[in-house]
Parts: C-alpha cells; sequence; structure tokens
C-alpha cells in the first residue's frame, strides 16, 4: 500500500474516521491493528518477523530496567543487539556476503560452490530495526525508561506512516506521544495538509518523472549515450532520490499531524549544504543523527586523536552505506562520503569561500560532489559507475535526450528550488503556514495542478522501501 | 555545518499557526480551482487533437454511415482498427475501384482511434456500436501482432474516457482491471475530462516548453525497451503464452448481432506471424480472414515510418481491399 495509491487514502480516511471517536487507548489499539494490516499489506509472512523484533526489544529493555546488575545489563543488550541485528543481517546480508565470499574465492583460485538461498528483503526492515535498537541502548544508558505497555511499544515499533521508510524516530520523541494523550494542535490541520501537498509533489511530480529518465540513461549500453546524457542521468536521479525519499517522509509527517503526532523532520533542503558535514545535517536527517548517536560518538567522535577521527568518520559513512543495501556500489558510496568528511575536515576554515556568490559557488560545487557520490549508488555495478563517469569526463556532446533530460530537470525542480531557496532565506521550512491564505491557495492550486497534469508515465513504486 | 543555528521547524509563534477556518478557505479555493481546471478541459476536450476529433466524431460518423445504408439498401461496412487502418486505408480510392470493376456498392466508414487494440476495440463497439443498436454488417479490422493478445489496457485513461460505457463498469473491473488502483484511476478518468485526457495536456505542455522532448522521449523509451528484452534473454525468462480472450468477447459480441467480421493482418515492411490460435479462433467462428501481410508489390519504400503504410502503400492497400470486397460480395 503506497502512499501515492488511492487504496492508502482510502485506508487512511477510514482509520482517521474512526479513530477521531475514540479514546487514546482505543486510538493506539486502531493504530496498532492498522500498522499490521499495513505491513502485512506488502506481505503478511513479514509479520513474525517485526513481532519477533517488539517482542525480543520490550523484554530485554524491561529485563534491563528491572535489575541493578550491570553484568545483566549487558547481556540483555547483547541479547536485543545480535536478535535484531541478526535478522536484519540475515535477511539483507546473506546473500551477499555469500556471494561475495564465493567471488573472493574464485580470484583467490578456489573453486567455490556455494549455494544461495533466494531471501526475500521484509520491507522497512533496516527502518525499524534501528529504531528498536536506538530504544533499547537508550534504556541501557539510562536515558529513557522502558514502557510497560506491550501494545504501546508495538505501536512504537510498527507505527504505520513511517514503518516501511522512516523517519527513524527516536523513543524520547515518539514514546511519550504514545503513552500520553496526544492534545490537538490548532495548526495540525494545515501542517498535515502543507506536507501531504508537498510529500506528494516531491514523489509523484519530482521523483517518479525524473526517475524515468535516469532509469532510461542507467540502463542504457555505452554506446547508447554521450557523456552528457550520463551527466543528466546522474542530476536526474539526484532529484529522483531526493523527491522519492523527501516526499515520503514528508507524506509520513503531514499523516502524522493529522493524527496529532510529530515526527521528526528528516530533510531540510539538502542541496543548499556547502559542505558534507551540513549535508548530513539536511540529508536523512533521522539515519545521520542515529548514526551519530549510536556509532561515531560511541567509538570516540571528534574528541580523540585526528587519525582516530578520521578512522570514526570512515567507519560510520563505511556502515551508512552498507545501510542502504548489500552491495559493493553502496559501500562506495558511503566510504566516498567518508573521505569527503575526511578531506573536508583536513582543510584549514580559511578555504571558506567568502561572500553571497562565494555561498552560491560552494553550494554548486557541493551539489555536483553530491551527484557524483550519487552515479556509485545508483549504477548496477562498479563498472557501469566506471563507464559513465569516463564518458563524462571525455564526450561531452548535446543530444536529444540529454536536451529533453535537461528541460524536465529546469521544469520539475526550477520552482522546488527556487522556493527551497526562499525558506532557506527565511530560515523556516514552515514559511508558506504564516503568509496570507490566499498566497498559500495559490500555492496549493500550482501543486494539485501539477499532480493532475504530470503523473508519471509509470506507476512509480519508492526507493527506499528497498533498503 | 550550517553557520547560524535555526529551528526551522518551528512557527514564530503557536498564534501563527493557521486556524482551522482560515485552511477550509484555502481547500475551498484549491477545490475550485480544479472545478475550473475541469471545465476548461472539457471544453478543449474535442479539440486537443485529432484522435481526439476522431473520437469525437465516433457518434456522428456511425449514425450517419448507418442511416446511408440504409436508406440504399446497400451493406455498411465499418473499417474498424487503430492509425494502420487509419494511414493505410483510402475509403475513396475503395469505392473508386468498386465502381470502376464494376463490383459491388458498399457505404463505409472509418473508425480508427491511434495506438488502440483489442481491449479498447471491445468496449468501444459496445458503446458506440452495441448500445446504440447501430450495427453494421461488417466489421473490417486491421491489426498486427501486438494488437490482438490480451494484454495490460495500452492507454488506460482514454479507454476509461471514451470507449467505456457506464454499463460496461462492471465487465471492465470484473475481466480487465486486477487492482484497486486501477478500478479507482479508470473510475475517475470516465467522468473527468481533465483526468481522462491528461496524457494528451502532458504531451502539449512538456512539447511547448521542454525542447526535443518527443525526440527525446522516444529516446529514452527506446533504450527502456531494449533494456528490458535484454534482461528477459538474459534472465531466461519464459514469454508468456498469449490468449485471446478479448478477441473473442468481439467476436461473440459481432456475432450476436449478426456482423461479419474480416480480421485483416496489416502489412509490415518484413512479414510477421500470426499467431495460429488467433487464426483457430476466427475459423472456429466462421469469421473471414483476409490476409494483407504479404500484398503483392508492396515494398519497404511504401511505408513512411516503417510501420505505417505512406501515399503509394496506400494505394496498393486500397485496391487489394477492393478486390477483397468485389471477391467476397457482401
Amino acid at each position: 500500500m503506497l502512499f501515492n495509491s488511492y487504496a492508502f487514502w482510502l485506508f487512511l480516511a477510514l482509520v482517521w474516521g474512526v479513530y477521531r471517536l475514540l479514546p487514546h487507548r482505543g486510538q493506539n489499539i486502531l493504530l496498532l491493528l492498522a500498522s499490521y494490516y499495513f505491513y502485512s499489506c506488502w506481505d503478511w509472512r513479514f509479520l513474525p518477523l517485526i513481532l519477533t523484533t517488539t517482542l525480543v526489544n520490550y523484554l530485554t529493555a524491561l529485563g534491563i530496567e528491572r535489575s541493578n546488575d550491570k553484568k545483566k545489563h549487558h547481556w540483555l543488550m547483547v541479547i536485543s543487539a545480535a536478535v535484531s541485528l541478526g535478522l536484519l543481517g540475515f535477511f539483507k546480508y546473506w546473500g551477499f556476503f555469500i556471494e561475495s565470499t564465493a567471488e573472493m574465492l574464485t580470484c583467490l583460485g578456489f573453486h567455490a560452490n556455494i549455494s544461495t538461498l533466494s531471501i526475500i528483503l521484509p520491507v522497512g526492515i533496516s527502518f525499524y530495526t534501528f529504531q528498536t535498537l536506538s530504544y533499547t541502548i537508550d534504556v541501557y544508558r539510562g536515558k529513557t525508561k522502558a514502557t510497560r505497555s506491550l501494545p504501546d511499544f508495538a505501536l512504537y515499533v510498527a507505527y504505520f506512516p513511517q514503518l516501511v521508510a522512516g523517519p527513524i524516530e527516536r523513543s524520547s520523541s515518539l514514546l511519550p506521544q504514545i503513552t500520553h494523550p496526544r492534545p490537538k494542535h490548532t495548526g495540525n490541520f494545515s501542517e498535515g495538509l502543507y506536507l501531504i501537498l508537498l510529500g506528494l509533489f516531491l514523489k509523484v511530480v519530482v521523483g517518479d518523472n525524473l526517475g524515468f529518465i535516469a532509469d532510461g540513461i542507467f540502463s542504457a549500453q555505452r554506446h547508447e549515450i554521450t557523456g552528457t546524457d550520463a551527466l543528466v542521468g546522474v542530476y536526474c536521479f539526484a532529484f529522483q532520490i531526493y523527491g522519492d525519499f523527501a516526499g515520503y517522509s514528508s507524506i509520513a509527517r503531514g499523516v502524522s499531524k493529522w493524527l496529532n503526532i510529530d515526527l521528526m523532520t528528516n530533510f531540510r533542503m539538502p542541496y543548499l549544504a556547502r559542505n558534507p558535514s551540513d549535508f548530513w545535517q539536511r540529508w536523512h536527517i533521522s539515519l545521520s543523527s542515529w548514526l551519530r548517536d549510536y556509532l561515531y560518538i560511541p567509538m570516540g567522535g571528534n574528541q580523540c586523536s585526528t587519525i582516530k577521527i578520521y578512522r570514526n568518520l570512515m567507519l560510520t559513512m563505511l556502515l551508512g552505506g552498507l545501510w542502504h543495501g548489500a552491495g559493493w556500489t553502496f559501500i562506495i558510496w558511503g566510504g566516498i562520503h567518508g573521505l569527503i568528511l575526511c578531506i573536508y575536515r583536513a582543510l584549514p576554515h580559511s578555504v571558506k569561500l567568502p561572500g553571497f556568490w562565494g555561498r552560491v559557488l560552494a553550494t554548486v560545487w557541493f551539489f555536483h560532489v553530491v551527484c557524483f557520490t550519487w552515479l556509485f549508488f545508483r549504477a548496477d555495478n562498479l563498472a557501469q559507475a566506471w563507464d559513465m563517469l569516463t564518458l563524462i569526463f571525455t564526450q561531452q556532446e548535446m543530444t536529444y535526450l540529454s536536451r529533453y533530460g535537461l528541460g524536465m530537470l529546469v521544469f520539475f525542480c526550477a520552482p522546488l528550488m527556487i522556493y527551497e531557496i526562499w525558506l532557506e532565506q527565511k530560515h523556516t521550512l514552515r514559511r508558506l503556514e504564516v503568509v496570507h491564505w490566499g498566497w498559500r491557495a495559490a500555492a496549493y492550486c500550482y501543486l494539485v495542478s501539477m499532480l493532475i497534469l504530470f503523473p508519471p508515465q509509470v506507476f512509480g513504486q519508492f526507493i527506499y522501501f528497498q533498503f | 555545518m550550517a553557520d547560524i543555528h535555526h529551528d526551522y521547524d518551528a512557527l514564530p509563534t503557536d498564534k501563527c499557526a493557521p486556524s482551522m477556518r482560515q485552511e477550509i478557505r484555502v481547500v475551498v479555493a484549491v477545490v475550485l480551482f480544479v472545478i475550473s481546471m475541469e471545465i476548461i478541459a472539457r471544453i478543449m476536450a474535442p479539440n486537443i487533437d485529432s484522435d481526439r476529433e476522431h473520437i469525437h466524431m465516433f457518434p456522428e460518423i456511425i449514425a450517419e454511415s448507418a442511416k446511408e445504408a440504409k436508406r440504399k439498401e446497400l451493406p455498411n461496412v465499418i473499417f474498424f482498427g487503430n492509425s494502420l487502418m487509419r494511414a493505410g486505408l483510402d475509403e475513396k480510392l475503395v469505392s473508386d475501384c468498386l465502381r470502376k470493376t464494376e463490383g459491388p456498392r458498399i457505404v463505409s466508414a472509418k473508425i480508427t482511434p491511434v495506438g488502440t487494440a483489442m481491449l479498447d476495440w471491445v468496449y468501444l463497439y459496445q458503446r458506440y456500436f452495441e448500445n446504440t443498436n447501430q450495427h453494421p454488417e461488417i466489421l473490417v479490422v486491421g491489426f498486427v501482432a501486438h494488437h490482438i493478445h490480451d494484454q495490460e489496457p495500452i492507454k488506460l485513461r482514454r479507454l476509461s474516457r471514451h470507449f467505456l460505457a457506464i454499463n460496461d463498469f462492471p465487465e471492465i473491473w470484473s475481466r480487465d482491471l486486477h487492482d484497486f488502483h486501477s478500478i479507482i484511476q479508470s473510475t475517475l478518468c470516465h467522468f473527468s475530462a481533465l483526468e481522462g485526457d491528461q496524457p494528451e495536456h502532458q504531451l502539449k505542455i512538456l512539447s511547448g516548453v521542454v525542447s526535443d522532448y518527443n525526440k527525446g522521449l522516444n529516446t529514452n523509451n527506446d533504450i527502456i525497451r531494449a533494456a528490458g528484452q535484454r534482461s528477459v534473454l538474459e534472465s531466461n525468462m519464459e514469454t508468456k503464452e498469449q490468449t485471446f480472450s478479448r478477441m473473442q468477447r468481439l467476436i461473440k459480441i459481432c456475432k450476436k448481432h449478426g456482423v461479419e467480421i474480416w480480421f485483416v493482418p496489416m502489412p509490415q515492411p518484413e512479414k510477421w506471424n500470426l499467431h495460429p490460435d488467433a487464426v483457430a479462433l476466427i475459423e472456429r467462428n466462421e469469421m473471414k480472414l483476409l490476409d494483407a501481410r504479404q500484398i503483392k508489390g508492396m515494398t519497404e519504400d511504401d511505408f513512411w515510418d516503417g510501420y505505417h503504410l505512406g501515399e503509394s502503400g496506400k494505394k496498393k492497400f486500397s485496391h487489394w481491399m477492393a478486390e477483397q470486397i468485389k471477391n467476397s460480395k457482401p
């Protein structure tokens, strides 16, 4: 059940209609049942997995809180992590691990005939595993209290708007909103409406239309495209993945607003970033902050020797890459981001470009650095990434395809980028909510007309479901 | 890191949050805007492109043809199909040939919406011929291989808007659309010109503002199609067995009303294979198969784009058709 399908909106309308009539406890039960139904719409066979993760983390967290024995805390934490990461590792990385081992053995001259299992990746497993893990770690660290209500905790794990593609919520933020009655806020309806319309626009209009072009260019054989086509393909993918993922997060937040639940902001004008650190505070914020709090800082963060800081940055980003998918292209993508972070850290502060045009230049330059990393992220394999990179630097030639791609990029992304620059200048994501209602109506008319007139040729899945 | 920290998610104060009443105003404005778009789309509908012009003329063409045939007491022949038949057949030339060769006199009309296939033809026939009880004596259906076997609707929006009648909804829901999204989409398109004609509006706008839109889009489509074929070959995927249940439905409707169908496999630069199951179906139902795949003297140069017949090909095909009509003596 995709956010851009009629089935989802019918489902939401039914849930929302009943939700408004129920008291707090009843609302939670309804949301839990709706979440499990939502999840089983993909494949009911995944339900035992999410139930196992829920039960193990619920019990271990309770065990940690009820005991004063540090050793027991430690072992319970290990069990929780082993089960959660074990399930994630098996379902997501087993095939990759076996295939890579077989390839390595073949390279070393051994005849490896290892059979692989054909394992289906349960949708959203990376998201809910990280979310439950953060809860148990927070309880272990004493930062959060373990919840005694299993249905409340189950809802925290399975809450449907953010279950399959985030944002990865923290227990300190989401759990209290589940355990306590949720007050209605004046602006929730308008903020929800804004986030849903913006999200649908990002997904359906920007992401899917540009994804169609990116899919074409990335599926072409080397002789079928020029370097300009390849470059346009990378630009299109950059906006496809942004539209797709930011769109999902935005709809998830909007739907939650209508249920009086606040989810964290996951994207904040990422292509206006001027350096890698800035970028990671704008892109997939819930994952980057998770990696910072549960991986980078525990490894020492930047409170250690320079070499160790670089090591920490590289390891965090490599694991971040691996989180996205079981493939070498993702690991290399993470590795390149780690390197970029290290290089920018090594640069002296005086390298900063001064003035308005300096900032513009830094933004445009860094957008291209990010696009370079997207090339590896999107490519089917390293050979393709290298081929396209070579084409980009050796064979620039405008074709019908590149002119069409550039035209589509300008048509769909220019208004979005102008809007984001305006938000950036106003230092808020919610500027549109405080302008005169007529301006807001005009903006919504634009979004709705684009949604009606420019849906994609091909009905698009969300990319991040596969992660 | 950003130079200055701002709370990007916060409103200046809670009082700044728009009230429900204000937001209702916004929603009403958007709804009014959509209604006005729908009205404009309905006004524009008959003139969006030549295909829509043709589709909007269907009731008139069909009624006229039936009336004339009745008045003159001549057989009513409808040349049916898509752009292949539209580009390939010259009705005037056919009747001139018939007159010169002292062949039978007929009344004819062309119903040839572009890019249509068997599913469209079934519903089109039901809506415009069966529902109005204006059946022709002969329905000449021109096609190539991919038009007649069962497949997903090529253009669901147009099918729903222009070929589907309200009383056909239960049929399309149960037999041809298998997911909830398509069912809703189809229903919306039937009632809304904005939704139903959306691809044409999109094409008009994008080809106006994006340079080389059509050529670039076609290149992209070609690349995706070729990649799809490569992956099918690489994965050794078995191609799905072709079925012809929709063709059977068209035959059944026509048979019920005593309409004779002449199935015409259309000429192409290279001879193509007609599925034996389709041939068997035609023969079993005692319909006619007039094979135009290899008309004598027709060459590659007779096709203007490698698919549709050009002027010279049109002449050859029309002569051939006149000969078939003469021989069949309807």
